[in-house]
């Protein structure tokens, strides 16, 4: 599974945050996500929310979260709390794994100046965009 | 910072995460749990330690980003395999 939220800007100014949900099935692994995920393979597309249609927006703030479709809530926030505390103090972008859950965060400077309340907006858009809860 | 100083900004961080993430405020359960074991590495660091910290806590919790990502997103249907955004 990677869910992927963005917080971008139009070319008129207006501002949101688009949320995607892309499963991988059955497909289960432990620790890093095989090579290719997501990048090359994101998996499909299952569900998205869309505040700022695309295409062409500016990309200021994304959170992508890369775990098997059957990880739970209460495991991923306890390792996405340890994954911004063992990045924090290290210039952003921050990649890094916590059990099998990978984050990548990364933020424009205008952004980072609110970066707690902006990564809380983020995580909170790909629970909400996530299919099943 | 090593040591007890090293947990002490990495639990003060969760601490504040976990607050933004529950939307500002936290049980009280869990607060105290925070409290509690942010209390045990304090007095655990050196007055050193603790003189290092309360001098470098507000530049430690900022963060450096770049001016821009140089990123757009794109146009994605359902069924889709491609990323959500690319270079821009």
């Amino acid at each position: 599974m990677y869910l992927s939220a963005q917080h971008v800007r139009s070319l008129e100014g207006a501002e949101g945050l688009n949320a995607f949900h892309f499963s991988h099935g059955a497909y289960i692994w432990e620790g890093l996500p095989p090579q290719g995920i997501p990048d090359q393979d994101p998996g499909m597309l299952v569900a998205q929310s869309i505040t700022v249609t695309p295409p062409g927006n500016l990309v200021r703030a994304y959170l992508d979260i890369v775990t098997p479709d059957e990880t739970p809530w209460n495991e991923i926030r306890p390792a996405f709390i340890t994954f911004v505390s063992e990045a924090q103090g290290t210039p952003l972008p921050w990649i890094g794994v916590v059990g099998r859950c990978l984050f990548r965060l990364g933020m424009d400077r205008g952004v980072a100046a609110q970066w707690q309340r902006e990564l809380a907006d983020l995580y909170r858009a790909t629970m909400a965009v996530r299919v099943g809860g | 910072m090593i040591g007890a100083a090293k947990r002490y900004s990495e639990l003060l961080t969760k601490l504040l995460v976990d607050r933004e993430l529950a939307g500002g405020s936290l049980p009280e359960e869990i607060e105290s749990h925070y409290v509690e074991e942010l209390d045990r590495c304090w007095w655990a660091m050196t007055s050193a330690e603790q003189d290092e910290f309360e001098r470098t806590a507000r530049v430690e919790h900022a963060v450096t980003a770049p001016t821009s990502l140089d990123e757009e997103d794109v146009t994605l249907l359902d069924g889709a395999r491609t990323m959500p955004r690319r270079a821009a």
